[in-house]
């Protein structure tokens, strides 16, 4: 049975986090990724394709992301290193197959998170990935080694996957919530 | 790869380009061969693109200025007058002449604009035509893209498809559109104050330090919004809120009842003490919506007459005047009505979705329907209208019944917002040019494709 368009849209809005982790692998670049996402979800309304499975709109959107994200790095990072297309197709292979909980409970675990690191992480998060700065232009602007940025942005990563799998534990658990 | 973190450290390295080529050699043949280091790989690239998402407000700022349409994102790029600096660089007697000189332009401007005011809000970009009213009750009509608004300044969009976007000093960007007053107050308690008088402010304060806050009053109900992307449509007698992001704290203005609304959720917020204030958490979204306007928000535009013969509900055009600069003032006659108030379902545009409205006109004009839509995951995202010649009209009866292909409808800010589908229905509007005659709706269908139950 062919999916509607609204079984299309909601598949590609439940997985909206993977799709665009998806085509940041490829460009690096979260506002590209945000970017690549908006296209694949109005090409799925838009180009004549169809799909029987959530699978499907699932492989269909991490190939068309894949390819858009190339495209774009043809168009503006020429001098970019283009990750191994075997390996990108690993990765959306295992995302495909993997059951996680929907992108959307994530975030705002995440928000959580990120309001409980000190002010000067939070910084180095935004110029990194929310600002683009590449990491040689992360640590002029903060005035510390290239080793010291990366050996940061590592110790974040690691404290919210932590602070995101306590939060989304701790989610499960809470049934009600406080009123002012 | 002997910890997380340094597998995250060394990932980092790769995506970056910074590793040699013997060790790019092997971080690509473990990611070929090691699925727990794709799974490594793969929760890296989700945290990031969360991290990006949620500072969602400066990629927006982002993608507007690639398209040339912003220039000024923030309170530390230039303003206006940021040829300042160059004074300094002058020879001695130059610079006294260009001080004195420069002097005698500037007072005066301080004469007219209080300059002593803390600057708090800077035009990012403008749509359509708006009106500034001045803390000292000058008169602006139209601000330009980089104007600074300060403390007791009111600004106004003064039509339909108007809008225009400031940027405050907490890095938030707020967006006033249709027609819309908003009045800017004095700061308190850290945050930035405003005074929604009317209309609709869609916001997003997604990266407000976690002390501050922004507080907007309407006339029903002080709202106290913290790191949120939310939108306001302020009513006389009712304001709608809707988080789409983060949290915010509501008073009811009319008995002091206070609540917390969060991520998804919204209410509304009436003068009717006797009733609690509930929340409406966001449902799975509809493609199918019907209304026979019998029961529908206050928050409409138009005026209510009595029903005749099978018209129940009527929703009678009210005259706007609609002024331009440089242009002929016009008079549209327009009705409206909000699609998505207090239902929980937000109803969603497919491309091939048809808006059906049924309504009445004295005699065959131009008539125009527009749909305000909002984005899949929050936030403004533009108006689209079709014209309606008076042919296809197709006049029986007073009576009119037009069916519009979703796909028909063509923007009204063809910059920023392109397609009217993928899309949230906020509003529905009719309006005709310049003639009063007798423009009502009667009632107002959004058709499923065909495929769809």
């Amino acid at each position: 049975m062919i999916l509607t368009e609204e079984q299309v849209l909601q598949t590609l809005m439940k997985w909206r986090t993977r799709v665009s982790a998806a085509a940041w692998v490829v460009v690096r670049d979260t506002q590209a990724a945000e970017d690549i996402f908006q296209n694949v979800a109005l090409k799925a309304l838009t180009k004549d394709v169809s799909f029987e499975a959530e699978g499907a709109v699932l492989s269909w959107a991490f190939i068309t992301a894949r390819r858009e994200g190339i495209d774009w790095l043809r168009r503006y990072r020429r001098e970019a290193v283009h990750m191994d297309v075997e390996i990108l197709k690993l990765l959306e292979k295992d995302w495909v197959s993997e059951t996680l909980r929907p992108g959307g409970l994530k975030i705002e675990a995440l928000q959580t998170c990120l309001e409980s690191i000190p002010d000067k992480s939070r910084q180095l998060l935004r110029f990194r990935y929310s600002d683009g700065y590449s990491c040689e232009e992360v640590a002029d602007r903060i005035g510390i080694q290239l080793n010291a940025v990366y050996k940061r942005l590592s110790r974040l990563h690691q404290i919210l996957k932590d602070c995101i799998e306590s939060r989304m534990n701790d989610s499960n658990k809470m049934h009600s919530r406080p009123t002012i | 790869m002997k910890d997380s973190v340094s597998k995250y450290d060394l990932l980092l390295r790769y995506l970056d380009g910074q590793l040699n080529a013997e060790e790019s050699v092997r971080v690509s043949d473990l990611l070929r061969t090691d699925r727990d280091a794709r799974k490594v790989l793969r929760e890296l690239s989700e945290q990031v693109v969360m991290v990006g998402e949620i500072e969602r407000t400066q990629q927006e700022r982002l993608d507007q200025s690639r398209s040339g349409k912003r220039v000024a994102a923030g309170f530390s790029h230039p303003s206006r007058f940021s040829g300042f600096p160059l004074l300094w660089t002058m020879r001695p007697g130059i610079r006294l002449s260009f001080a004195i000189l420069l002097a005698l332009i500037l007072i005066p401007l301080f004469l007219i604009r209080p300059f002593g005011k803390p600057e708090i809000a800077r035009v990012t970009a403008v749509f359509g035509p708006n009106q500034m009213i001045g803390s000292d009750g000058g008169v602006i009509d139209g601000l330009d893209v980089g104007y600074v608004l300060r403390e007791g300044d009111t600004v106004a969009t003064l039509s339909h498809d108007a809008m225009v976007v400031m940027d405050l000093s907490d890095e938030t960007e707020i967006s006033l559109t249709g027609r819309s007053t908003l009045r800017i107050l004095n700061k308190a308690g850290g945050g930035n104050r405003f005074q929604l008088v009317n209309g609709h402010l869609w916001g997003a304060a997604t990266n407000l330090k976690k002390e501050q806050s922004l507080k907007i009053r309407t006339p029903t109900s002080e709202i106290e919004f913290y790191r949120s992307r939310f939108d306001v449509e302020a009513g006389v007698v009712s304001t709608l809120l809707w988080v789409d992001r983060g949290s915010l704290n509501v008073v009811r203005l009319a008995d002091g009842a206070k609540t917390e609304i969060r991520h998804n959720e919204k209410m509304v917020v009436g003068l009717d003490t006797k009733q609690p204030l509930s929340i409406i958490s966001r449902h799975d979204p509809v493609y199918r919506w019907s209304c026979r306007m019998l029961k529908t928000p206050n928050e409409v535009f138009g005026r209510w007459v009595s029903p005749h013969n099978k018209r129940m509900a009527r929703l009678h055009a009210k005259p706007i005047l609609i002024y331009r600069p440089n242009k002929k003032p016009g008079i549209i006659y327009a009705a409206s009505l909000p699609v998505f108030y207090e239902e929980a379902c937000p109803v969603t545009l497919l491309s091939e979705s048809v808006i059906r409205i049924q309504g009445r006109l004295e005699s065959a004009v131009p008539l125009h329907i527009g749909i305000a839509t909002k984005k899949l995951n929050g936030g403004f995202s533009g108006k689209f209208e079709y014209r309606v010649s008076p042919e296809a009209l197709n006049l029986h009866d007073y009576s009119w019944d037009i069916e519009v292909p979703i796909k028909k409808f063509l923007s009204r800010q063809p910059d920023v917002y392109h397609l009217s589908y993928g899309r949230e229905l906020a509003h529905i509007y009719v309006y005709t040019v310049n003639e009063n005659v007798g423009l009502e709706i009667n009632r107002v269908d959004l058709i499923p494709p065909i495929s769809m139950p």
